[in-house]
């Protein structure tokens, strides 16, 4: 494998992680600022609830300083403009237009179910947060991801 | 009427030269995922990316690529 692939590959699985940790960070955040407007009190889930916070936070800051890494890595390789060549900005594009997608669609499912329960703006803002950090993220490494089988 | 979609004899003339997709991918400046992906008409290259592909693999741009009408749907 070629040092291009592999920092393909190590691209990839940046993004993921940060996906993945974001995730699970934001998505315990909006977990505890739920059962706070619930009044949910149910000690074993709040613990589950701070403990993924915790975790997630971690992973989060984890995937930055690996994303600091990888920039160096690209820098060292002098491989910056074929990293981000014609199919990637394409690959970028799209996914930054699946996670505006997935913004709408959150925000249309907030406003309806705003109808029925009343939440904060903060949970709403968070939610839709999480929909559009998460879905770009992991839609690049997805089509991004490159099989091993592809040269003839 | 289908629409035509963009044929190319990338992998033939590839051959003819005797590199694999990584040395064109080198040669052009662009990943060797670009170079498959626009081999099995995943992808389509914008012209500049056509004609750097056509002069790396020595042939005319419409040599390597054509309007095919036949396995568009």
């Amino acid at each position: 494998m070629d040092e291009i692939s592999r920092l393909q590959r190590k691209r990839n699985m940046v993004l993921l992680l940060a996906g993945a940790s974001f995730l699970v960070w934001q998505g315990a955040t909006l977990g505890i600022d739920l059962a706070d407007a619930t009044s949910w009190s149910e000690p074993v889930g709040l613990f589950g609830l701070q403990i993924a916070l915790i975790i997630g936070a971690i992973a989060w800051a984890g995937a930055m300083l690996l994303l600091v890494s990888y920039q160096r890595a690209v820098q060292w390789a002098g491989a910056c403009s074929v990293l981000q060549d014609e199919l990637f900005l394409q690959n970028r594009a799209r996914a930054t237009m699946y996670g505006f997608a997935g913004m709408i669609a959150g925000a249309a499912l907030l406003l309806a179910a705003a109808t029925f329960i009343e939440f904060s703006a903060v949970i709403a803002i968070r939610a839709l947060l999480i929909i559009g950090v998460f879905i770009p993220l992991v839609v690049l490494a997805g089509l991004g991801h490159e099989s091993e089988n592809e040269d003839a | 009427m289908p629409a035509p979609v963009l044929g190319n004899r990338m992998k033939e003339h590839r051959a003819r030269c005797g590199l694999t997709q990584a040395e064109l991918a080198a040669q052009v400046g662009v990943t060797r995922k670009t170079i498959n992906t626009v081999e099995n008409r995943v992808f389509i290259p914008s012209t500049l990316l056509a004609l750097k592909l056509a002069k790396a693999l020595g042939a005319g741009v419409e040599d390597v690529f054509f309007l095919d009408d036949q396995l568009s749907e």
